[in-house]
């Protein structure tokens, strides 16, 4: 796998050093979301007439996370890999590779707090959580790439509306995934993960490769 | 060998269904120096990207063909990343430089002083990302370098180091192509002509 690790490097160090950053926004909107409904009615842990729907805001607060993420103006990607001589295939499997990294500690962080103040767990095995969270880092730095490739505007607000919901769609898989389905049904929810993750991948690389 | 990397036969370029240029023919040599000159909306900076790669238009199908060679651009608006230091994009955009690091920051320091090297570039000015730019070239030396405007932002001394960067590639038979409305004049710099007001 044609992996570059200056991208890779970069790609960690900007998200690192981002004023949006998810390692400063996870904790900030965690606290926001979860913590301070808590604090303020004085209660120990999330129960019923808290959050009806747990499950669901949980989701809703876990798309709304990744999609803050810096938007990618293909235009000046482009400029960018001719300038240090990328190839495009490199750009995207440590693109890949980075965005995986940097989701894993907020997924952690967010699946830690929801399982405290929800007083429920990950019923899956770490196999498929581990897999899970790989087809969502895929599909969430892919979903960027064709979205900058099919728009032309650049503002992050107008993306962060537009991406929510497409994050959502992802959420939607890797929720009931990690809280709470049969083995089962996780096989079923898995397969169709990896489906939609070839699927969109196929179509990434395509777009990448055919301005060459 | 041939020396030619890129020959067009007809070639046409535009954006959606709007032709900027049309019908362009010529061939570029890579050791050889080029100016592409014409008045605003000419088509000076599409004829650019697209020597480099970084052409987002519609090339209408044109009959063109390239030698794989290093290519780089420095273009109107900026490349360098503005979250990163000078020192982390100069170490990300020269990688495949033979340089060490120590001599790539000497090469550096010809044309910013050396307490920028940590600095953000989102704090430089387009000056100074511009010198910055140039210095990438030097450390890469490419075999084709194309610039776009390339007096604009530099002030009388960093139009003096680019001159001698481009004198300095064209001793060593490195290509050169200078894209502005006027011809840069350069002295020790022979070049031959684009003009695309004339297309």
């Amino acid at each position: 796998m044609n992996i570059n690790k200056d991208i890779l490097k970069k790609e960690i160090l900007i998200e690192l050093k981002n004023s949006s950053s998810l390692f400063l926004i996870t904790p900030t909107m965690s606290v926001l979301i979860i913590v301070f409904p808590i604090l303020i009615e004085n209660r120990f842990a999330v129960d019923g007439d808290l959050f009806i729907i747990s499950h669901l805001l949980f989701l809703i607060i876990f798309a709304t996370l990744f999609a803050i993420r810096k938007p990618i103006i293909l235009e000046n990607l482009i400029k960018e890999l001719n300038f240090g001589n990328y190839l495009r295939i490199e750009f995207f499997n440590s693109k890949s590779l980075a965005e995986f990294l940097i989701f894993l500690p907020q997924i952690f962080i967010l699946n830690i707090l929801f399982s405290a103040f929800t007083n429920s767990s990950v019923n899956v095995s770490i196999f498929y959580f581990i897999l899970s969270i790989i087809f969502f880092a895929l599909n969430a730095s892919m979903i960027n790439i064709i979205f900058q490739i099919f728009t032309s505007f650049n503002n992050r607000f107008v993306q962060f509306i537009l991406i929510v919901p497409i994050y959502l769609a992802l959420s939607f898989f890797i929720g009931p995934l990690w809280l709470g389905i049969g083995q089962e049904i996780a096989n079923i929810y898995l397969l169709m993960y990896l489906g939609i993750t070839i699927f969109i991948y196929a179509i990434t690389n395509y777009y990448l490769e055919r301005g060459r | 060998m041939s020396k030619t990397f890129f020959k067009a036969s007809n070639l046409s370029l535009g954006y959606s269904n709007q032709i900027v240029l049309k019908d362009l023919k010529f061939e570029l040599n890579h050791d050889q120096n080029y100016q592409i000159v014409g008045k605003n909306g000419a088509g000076k900076s599409t004829l650019l990207n697209y020597i480099s790669f970084n052409f987002d238009g519609t090339d209408f199908n044109s009959k063109v063909a390239r030698k794989d060679v290093l290519i780089n651009q420095i273009s109107s608006t900026k490349t360098l990343l503005s979250d990163l230091t000078l020192l982390e994009n100069i170490n990300y955009f020269s990688t495949n430089s033979d340089l060490t690091e120590e001599n790539k920051v000497k090469v550096l320091q010809k044309y910013l002083p050396s307490n920028y090297l940590n600095e953000k570039i989102k704090n430089f000015s387009n000056g100074m990302i511009r010198r910055a730019e140039l210095s990438i070239i030097e450390i890469k030396n490419p075999i084709v370098f194309c610039i776009d405007e390339p007096l604009n932002f530099l002030d009388y001394e960093g139009v003096k180091l680019f001159e001698e960067l481009i004198r300095y590639r064209s001793i060593n038979q490195n290509c050169n192509i200078l894209s502005s409305q006027e011809y840069v004049d350069i002295d020790d710099f022979n070049y031959e002509v684009i003009n695309l007001d004339e297309y």
